[in-house]
């Protein structure tokens, strides 16, 4: 009878424990979800209007060197502003892919919870790296829920791994 | 017969009786460290293996909350992780300082100290890794012996893979305006030895002791090994983040060369083939010049 009721408490207990961890997935599932949308329409916006933001920076450059007295060959810029637009739209278009790629994560947590979790925390961090390395002054925006979202990732992928080992055991046994 | 042994008998005569069934059956390592001494438990059990600590319900969630920090040693996913950081850094390190004047207008030799400081501090970050996750686990897949026959088939794909590469940067060479894959201030003919080990040997070992080995052993730890393959790719693509314009075609070859790991079941093909590659690429430099 006490073995009965035991092996009926652990099971309770494990299947409470399953729903935190179930918890824990959906609010990776919500964090990945909001990266990718972030990352997707700020980006799709970035590469709509990556020619005026390059004209943008190129005219203020130009404006310096005119006022240095110097003579500027307008042909030779054009064809900067060129290639600066297409490269920004080329690194617009790896970003939008990233963010579906977190849209697509988000969605398919449930189905394979470590390896997804493990490369969203990854994706994340490598992501934001390349944009400071980019732009050193993105570092600081919005320092306070970076650290949030890495240290509710790094949550996630502990839940993942519990989540996935008392998967494995209820399939054994 | 001391108080452990007799605790010892006593814990496996225990498993034998209670647990019967499970003892015919085979055994499953789980991916739960034991909270005493880190070894992984076996399912089913109750009892760790190595040191007999038993699994209650408090340990379990200890095990849960000790995953990151065990028994003050890291779990290897996290080591693995943080090594992969170090290398990251190295390199966006290396590359702000490849744009600064000197390097710019420098001359072939400063460029070769350069990539020779570099690869040397990638190498002794990869030996650090390697000894804190424990050599063996490195060395027992540097065996040529070990090589299956689906290996060696797999590396037949590798001229497939170099017409991507060329067809990748083609495209987006005349996307740009730009030579991507313009390396610059290399003088290939004066300097052929030295640019072989820099840009052929050193990596093709280096980066796939770390990658295939080093990661591929601690991502197997949590994950199976397809998932293990992509994960490995994304970290290969995120370490050459110096050149961001090519890093979804080293996503793709890190796919390939996670695949020849794991068809070849060692990391003697995986070298080989990155070997090859860059120098392929190498030698198509110097046609070039």
């Amino acid at each position: 009878m006490n073995m009965e009721n035991m092996t009926n408490e652990d099971e309770e207990l494990g299947s409470l424990a399953q729903e935190v961890r179930k918890k824990s997935l959906g609010q990776a599932k919500g964090i990945m979800i909001f990266i990718g949308v972030i990352t997707l329409g700020a980006n799709v916006f970035v590469g709509a209007m990556s020619e005026s933001l390059v004209r943008t920076e190129i005219d203020k450059e130009v404006k310096i060197i005119q006022n240095s007295g110097q003579e500027v060959d307008m042909e030779y810029v054009e064809e900067i502003v060129s290639a600066s637009t297409r490269q920004l739209q080329l690194i617009s278009a790896l970003f939008t892919a990233l963010g579906v790629a977190f849209i697509v994560m988000g969605f398919a947590i449930y189905k394979a919870p470590v390896g997804i979790t493990i490369a969203a925390l990854i994706l994340y961090l490598g992501g934001q790296a390349i944009t400071a390395f980019l732009d050193p002054t993105m570092i600081i925006r919005g320092v306070l829920i970076k650290i949030i979202i890495v240290v509710l990732l790094v949550k996630s992928v502990s839940a993942a791994i519990a989540y996935q080992n008392e998967a494995q055991v209820k399939s054994i046994v | 017969m001391s108080e452990f042994d007799q605790g010892l008998s006593q814990n496996d005569s225990d498993l034998n009786n209670e647990d019967h069934n499970f003892t015919e059956l085979q055994i499953v390592e789980l991916h739960v460290p034991c909270w005493r001494c880190g070894h992984h438990w076996v399912a089913g059990t109750e009892w760790c293996r190595h040191c007999q600590a038993k699994l209650t319900k408090q340990s379990s969630q200890r095990n849960e909350e000790q995953f990151i920090l065990l028994n003050g040693r890291m779990h290897p996913l996290f080591v693995g992780l943080a090594f992969s950081a170090a290398m990251f850094t190295i390199s966006m390190f290396m590359r702000l300082l490849s744009e600064t004047p000197y390097f710019q207008n420098g001359d072939e030799v400063a460029g070769m100290v350069f990539m020779g400081i570099w690869e040397v501090m990638d190498f002794l970050l990869v030996l650090a890794s390697v000894l804190y996750i424990g050599a063996d686990k490195t060395c027992s897949l540097m065996k040529f012996s070990k090589t299956t026959c689906f290996g060696w088939a797999a590396l037949l794909l590798l001229p497939l893979i170099m017409l991507i590469n060329y067809a990748y940067h083609g495209i987006v060479a005349e996307w740009i305006g730009w030579d991507v894959l313009d390396f610059g201030y290399v003088d290939y003919h004066n300097y052929f030895w030295i640019i072989l080990i820099l840009y052929c040997v050193q990596p093709a070992i280096v980066e796939e002791v770390f990658f295939r080995g080093v990661m591929g052993y601690c991502f197997e730890t949590v994950t199976s090994p397809r998932v293990s393959i992509v994960l490995m790719a994304i970290l290969f693509s995120l370490a050459h983040v110096a050149d961001p314009i090519s890093m979804p075609y080293f996503f793709f070859i890190g796919l390939y060369l996670g695949l020849l790991r794991y068809l070849s079941g060692g990391l003697m093909v995986p070298i080989l083939a990155h070997f090859l590659h860059n120098g392929a690429v190498t030698w198509i430099e110097i046609l070039q010049q």
